[in-house]
């Protein structure tokens, strides 16, 4: 019950925090941002959590940066891509998850070296 | 007239508080739904079938919403957006990579990127059918 306050409370903060950026940049570089900022900070968070051996809170991991990327608008952005070119949408799509994974990977290592 | 530009602050500043607890809502409830699928269904999985599903369901939702109103960022914003994750979903790749298991990484990345989109052009094409009937 409590870890599921804490998911949520970080849900709230989360999905907050990606609005905010909506609100603030323009809108083609919102997924980039809000994805890569996103898996490089809990790529870093799982790797101190290695590094340590002290798991990070539930409230940053699955809710507040959980919550802060998003799979599904970038599923829909993509549809809207590929309704006018289908190369250009399967390019964004591969260049987005390759961002994210690079991120994440980078976050890991960075974290990693904290112990 | 001297009053004119303190209402309209008054009417951007409530859509905007509207606004505001519309997407907190949504993300609390999408937040917790994703988590306690996770709970029930752990790994990659989970976050595969939360992926799919919640693309499926912004797919689906994109003719009905009005992407500019109150109930897109409860919804699409919201719930939708907080439901479906991209940093888990990269942390598992790059965690599964390390681990020696490069293959299990792509298959997952592969499956997670075709799933999506597949669904998320599914959702859109059933709610055609749906407005149709």
């Amino acid at each position: 019950m409590k870890n599921t306050l804490l998911v949520g409370v970080g849900g709230i903060i989360g999905s907050l925090l990606r609005y905010s950026v909506v609100l603030v940049i323009p809108d083609i570089f919102v997924l980039w941002i809000v994805n890569g900022v996103g898996s490089f900070l809990l790529g870093w968070l799982s790797g101190r959590a290695i590094a340590t051996g002290k798991a990070t809170s539930i409230l940053w991991t699955t809710g507040i940066l959980g919550s802060f990327t998003t799979f599904s608008t970038f599923s829909a952005e993509w549809l809207s891509v590929a309704q006018a070119d289908i190369g250009l949408a399967i390019l964004y799509a591969l260049l987005m998850t390759v961002w994210s994974f690079i991120l994440a990977a980078f976050g890991m290592k960075w974290g990693r070296g904290l112990s | 007239m001297e009053f004119y530009p303190s209402c309209i602050w008054h009417e951007v500043g409530e859509r905007i508080v509207i606004t505001i607890i519309a997407v907190a809502a949504g993300g609390f409830l999408g937040a917790i739904v994703r988590y306690l699928v996770s709970m029930r269904v752990t790994g990659m999985l989970g976050i595969l079938s939360v992926n799919i599903l919640g693309s499926f369901l912004f797919g689906l939702s994109l003719r009905f919403v009005d992407e500019a109103g109150t109930f897109s960022s409860f919804w699409l914003i919201g719930f939708l957006g907080a439901f479906t994750t991209f940093s888990t979903f990269a942390v598992q790749f790059v965690e599964t990579w390390n681990d020696g298991h490069s293959v299990k990484a792509i298959s997952y990345a592969l499956v997670t990127l075709i799933g999506g989109l597949l669904f998320v052009c599914m959702g859109w094409i059933f709610s055609g059918f749906i407005l149709i009937k």
